[in-house]
């Protein structure tokens, strides 16, 4: 490895940093990124482009230079942590916006409840044991996903199929429910090179 | 000039009384103050004892915080039409007595936000103990005020202000949440408003617990640096 790949090694690790650092710095301008949010990944940023810009000198490095393709394993590391960086911020800013919209409406709620406290006083509304309780409109509960009963043989289903699968995988136990549960079956001309198909060769 | 003195409150069941009775009495010429408890989901009884005081209540269904309850505040009073906005913390350590010293200059249109501050070099409030944790958090967000804007804010921490309406419109659409004040300064300054500082003197908080505890008081320091950060970044705010 020559000095000058190490140094291109470098320039492309700290433009996908500088590029990062920007990106968070627009979200949090224009697409509503949480201010401590933003300040929280700007200074990891931050310390990601000073451990890169002293990465020769940092005494974590010596580890990773006992190793081969010591720039490689840099670029790929940083990349990662781009790439994944980009994930979570793209996430973060859905939160924040669904944070700012939480809060606007908890105070739109407080501020309608008052309302309504004013037309009709809390002390006046109807005991909660005096009203009627009225049946959910919709689907009954009948017409759930699934029944009871249908619960019940999916479970069983998924059960037996999860068995068979262990056998076809599990050397020892297919060849326990052949030759010692079930050596006189009569099927057991079916199961046996079903179950021991895997281990013919 | 209708005046809306916000109170946010979270689990101040033992102190509202005696504050909202006292906010009752308070009497500025040619003001009329309406006082609204915001109910920060306490777990307590703070809504019916605020209810049963007389007082208009916005109970919030989950906890916001004191920025989000104050902000609540403002939209209310920017529904209702208010002139101006007072806050006034439910723990009973604002003396609704001052008041009037602090909606003077409002009154008399030299600012747009006043704070009443315990430590203004004219009148400082010897008797109020500052504790150590909240002193340290206050030096430092006054240095960082300072460092951003120029301005020397002596009180950063002091929930006891009042606004103007172009300042808590500005405020019902963007306000800081955690640990709000020093936040709620940098903002107003950068969108051009006026603050102005009056000396107050406090009371000893004899209920309750403060939200400054050790552990806050530490952390305090980088929220707030966060913040200012986070509003740098986010660039100048316009009214």
């Amino acid at each position: 490895m020559t000095m000058s790949f190490a140094s291109d090694i470098q320039f492309v690790c700290l433009v996908a940093l500088v590029a990062l650092l920007i990106y968070t710095l627009w979200l949090s301008r224009y697409r509503g990124l949480d201010t401590h949010v933003t300040v929280r990944w700007i200074l990891m940023q931050g310390a990601a482009i000073v451990a890169i810009v002293l990465w020769q000198w940092l005494p974590f490095f010596d580890f990773t230079s006992k190793l081969q393709d010591r720039q490689l394993l840099l670029v790929m590391m940083v990349m990662v942590f781009a790439f994944v960086a980009f994930l979570m911020l793209d996430l973060l800013v859905r939160v924040s916006r669904q944070s700012v919209q939480i809060k606007k409406l908890v105070q739109e709620l407080a501020i309608q409840r008052m309302r309504v406290d004013t037309v009709v006083p809390p002390e006046v509304l109807i005991p909660r044991e005096e009203i009627a309780v009225v049946p959910p409109v919709g689907k009954s509960p009948k017409s759930a996903l699934l029944s009871g009963t249908a619960q019940l043989l999916f479970l069983g289903w998924l059960v037996v199929v999860a068995a068979l699968n262990g056998m076809l995988v599990n050397e020892p136990l297919a060849r326990w429910v052949v030759y010692k549960v079930a050596p006189e079956t009569k099927v057991e001309w079916v199961l046996k090179p079903l179950l021991t198909a895997a281990y013919q060769n | 000039m209708r005046v809306l003195a916000i109170v946010p409150a979270f689990n101040e069941e033992e102190s509202l009384p005696a504050l909202l009775a006292e906010l009752r009495c308070v009497a500025v010429d040619g003001v009329v103050v309406d006082a609204v408890v915001v109910n920060d989901a306490s777990s307590d009884s703070t809504d019916q004892v605020a209810r049963k005081c007389g007082a208009t209540v916005l109970t919030l269904p989950a906890n916001l915080g004191i920025g989000g309850a104050v902000q609540t505040g403002f939209l209310y009073a920017v529904r209702k039409d208010y002139d101006a906005v007072l806050q006034i913390d439910g723990d009973g350590q604002h003396d609704p007595g001052q008041i009037r010293h602090i909606l003077a200059p409002i009154l008399a249109g030299e600012a747009d936000c006043v704070i009443g501050s315990r430590y203004h070099a004219s009148q400082p409030d010897v008797a109020y103990r500052t504790p150590l944790a909240r002193r340290i958090g206050m030096k430092f967000s006054t240095g960082i005020l300072k460092m951003a804007t120029g301005l020397h804010v002596s009180d950063t921490t002091s929930g006891f202000r009042a606004l103007n309406r172009s300042a808590f419109s500005f405020f019902a659409t963007r306000y800081p949440v955690d640990h709000p004040e020093a936040e709620a300064l940098l903002m107003l300054y950068q969108a051009g408003f006026r603050i102005v500082e009056v000396p107050v003197t406090m009371r000893l908080r004899t209920t309750g617990q403060s939200l400054f505890s050790l552990f806050r008081a530490a952390a305090y320091p980088l929220r707030v640096s966060i913040g200012f950060l986070g509003i740098v970044f986010k660039g100048a705010q316009t009214r």
